[in-house]
């Protein structure tokens, strides 16, 4: 009959094992820590171009405006035709009653969203 | 052998040791010292970036808006040669070499080369690479209308202070106190994400002006300027009812994106801190007041027929002579004589009283800054010229907003209003923290005596009547002319050749209430040659825009839309 002694399956298991988990501990830590600083600098990257695109968003919206101003629309027509309001005599007015009715197809009763 | 291993294990215990007291020192005797000197390496502080808030008008168009610009500036210290640098940066930010030399030349570590950069020069000092220089962040004030609304929206500094109009008026709710914040730092200066935002924005303002009525109301005034080759000019528009300024402007004006290079004339605004005397659109006081005090009625009859009259010891001319004019012709033709016979009816008290009650001599309370309050004596300085003189617009100082809020209770009912240019304030996130609430709002006259005058008023625009001009084809318009002499500062009299035209009318008779006033027309004087057709160019457009219908052409099955909020 052969016998196994405990204290030996111990040393020949156990050890080794708790070795390696705390080796992977130590490395899942600062695997983890390395990982939360590279989003870290993720984050910032992204932080940066979403402050670059703000800012061309402010700059284009500064831009649309100054485009759309009656005086820039006047000052392109220099020249060209003298932008003016319409004759209230020769416009169309069409009355505008409460709640907007659904647009109807060619099918009955459908609604168009 | 095994004295080596003594020797071995001896060395690896002293390692240890050192190891261990050396964690001590670091850790426990100097750690406070080490982990301060630690995190200033670690960390960098920085600014907040302020911004202003936004500025719209009624209809939530941008009219003062910030831009992301950066500012250059330079470390003295670090800069390699100076006059170098100072040739080459000279090329490109429009600055003299030798301004710039005393700058890279000037003491301490951190001296400000050129603010707010436009984004191309940025690119090119920077393609440069330059030691010593750096860019900073910083925010421009822009506005995207230039002129238009200049004198409204006001203007800031080159540190984004206010300086003038809404932007000062309400500079505490469109700027914020910002702050630092802290960022962490690798040893390469690379920064790292603080979930912290690194800007904050005050509040945006929502103004009452309508761009497209301040548009034409500033093309009408252009027009008039080159037209008359005036000195200057003001016009207002302003809903009657509620008190809601739609556009005002003058002439001369400015562009609110170079402020600092422009005159005190420019920066003027005249609707509110220029005061004049207002001649025959004053006399809606007496008028009023004759109607209301029940001196008069719209039948009395007053002889006008000499051209003149006597008060004190002056004589005061018709500008033409009339003959027996009704009360209602009086106003109509806007007769002197006539006007002065009303006053001396009512006696110097009751036109005092009603000239009070239509807030001359007291601000209006208009949310702009620089009002002054026009000015009328108390009646104890009144000389004997005084009632007559008041009764047709003289010896009286007014502001045209003051002459425009009077109008105004006329054309609502009677109700004297707070003129006001500003609707609301959102905090950035949308929420109203701020809308404008009048104080009680004052009567000045009865609902009956108003009607009854605007009735009149219409007359004015009729045929006959000295405000022809300012007739608008479909609508009837409401109005008065006036044409005042200006006081010559060197003789101390009236001047023979500068006057002051002006014509204040509403159109149609509930619809926004316009004043324009010309200073110093050339070749022409008279309010209803020189103002009143500038009032039917500003009304003519803004009826249009504003999607008003033609009474003539009521009945003819026309659908009316309301496009107005």
């Amino acid at each position: 009959m052969k016998h196994i002694h405990k204290r030996s399956i111990f040393s020949f298991l156990l050890i080794p094992s708790a070795i390696v988990c705390f080796l992977f501990g130590i490395f899942l830590i600062v695997w983890l820590r390395s990982s939360v600083r590279t989003v870290e600098y993720s984050i910032a990257s992204l932080d940066n171009m979403r402050l670059e695109a703000i800012k061309d968003r402010k700059t284009l919206m500064a831009e649309k405006a100054s485009l759309l101003s009656l005086q820039s629309i006047r000052n392109m027509q220099e020249g060209k035709s003298n932008l003016v309001f319409p004759d209230r005599v020769k416009v169309i007015y069409v009355k505008r009653e409460g709640q907007s009715i659904p647009f109807r197809a060619s099918l009955k009763g459908r609604r168009f969203r | 052998m095994r004295k080596r291993a003594i020797i071995l294990n001896t060395a690896i215990i002293f390692g240890f040791v050192a190891v261990f007291f050396r964690l001590v020192d670091l850790m426990i005797l100097n750690h406070g010292r080490l982990s301060e000197k630690a995190k200033m390496q670690q960390l960098k502080r920085e600014d907040i970036q302020v911004r202003r808030g936004t500025i719209f008008d009624r209809m939530g168009r941008e009219l003062g808006v910030n831009l992301e610009v950066e500012s250059l500036y330079c470390d003295p210290e670090s800069v390699a040669s100076p006059k170098n640098t100072a040739y080459a940066l000279s090329k490109v930010i429009n600055k003299k070499p030798e301004a710039i030399v005393a700058k890279l030349s000037a003491k301490g570590r951190f001296v400000w080369l050129e603010r707010k950069l436009r984004p191309e020069t940025t690119e090119r000092i920077r393609r440069m690479d330059i030691k010593g220089l750096g860019f900073k962040p910083d925010a421009k004030r822009f506005y995207p209308k230039k002129m238009l609304a200049s004198h409204i929206i006001g203007a800031v500094g080159i540190d984004n202070q206010a300086l003038e109009g809404v932007e000062l008026r309400y500079d505490k709710f469109l700027r914020t106190p910002g702050g630092k914040i802290f960022i962490s730092r690798d040893a390469k200066g690379r920064t790292l994400s603080t979930g912290v935002d690194r800007e904050s924005k005050g509040s945006n303002i929502v103004l009452t002006i309508d761009e497209a009525l301040q548009s034409i109301v500033e093309k009408g005034l252009d027009d008039a300027m080159v037209r008359w080759q005036a000195a200057a000019a003001t016009a207002i528009m302003m809903d009657p009812f509620t008190g809601e300024i739609l556009a005002l402007a003058n002439r001369p004006a400015y562009d609110a994106n170079n402020a600092m290079f422009t005159q005190d004339s420019e920066r003027r605004n005249r609707a509110i801190t220029d005061c004049y005397e207002p001649g025959s659109t004053f006399k809606i006081i007496v008028g009023t007041a004759a109607l209301e005090e029940k001196v008069v009625n719209l039948d009395t009859k007053f002889d006008c027929s000499r051209g003149e009259i006597s008060v004190g010891n002056a004589v005061i001319h018709d500008a033409h002579r009339h003959g027996v004019l009704t009360f209602r012709e009086v106003i109509q033709k806007s007769s002197n004589v006539g006007t002065i016979q009303i006053g001396m009816k009512l006696g110097k008290e009751r036109i005092y009283k009603y000239a009070k009650l239509f807030g001359f001599g007291e601000k209006t309370g208009i949310d702009l800054p620089g009002e002054i309050s026009g000015w009328i004596r108390p009646t104890k300085k009144w000389s004997a010229v005084s009632p007559g003189a008041i009764a047709i617009g003289q010896e009286v100082a007014v502001t045209p907003l003051q002459i425009l809020r009077a109008y105004s209770a006329i054309a609502n009912g009677g109700i004297l209003v707070t003129p006001h240019v500003v609707s609301e304030v959102r905090s950035p996130d949308g929420n109203s923290i701020y809308s404008f609430s009048a104080a009680e709002d004052k009567i000045t006259i009865s609902r009956k005596t108003a009607n009854i005058f605007k009735d009149i008023l219409k007359t004015v625009t009729e045929e006959g009547g000295t405000g022809k001009s300012a007739s608008v084809e479909g609508n009837p318009v409401a109005g008065k002319t006036g044409t005042a002499q200006i006081i010559d500062p060197r003789t101390k009299r009236y001047s023979r050749e500068k006057y002051v035209s002006s014509f204040v009318g509403f159109v149609p008779a509930d619809e926004p209430i316009i004043a324009v006033v010309v200073y110093e027309p050339k070749g022409q004087i008279y309010g209803g040659v020189v103002a009143a057709p500038i009032f039917k160019e500003i009304a003519r457009q803004s009826l249009s825009y504003l999607n008003v219908q033609r009474e003539d052409m009521k009945g003819e099955n026309i659908l009316v839309v309301d496009r107005r909020r």
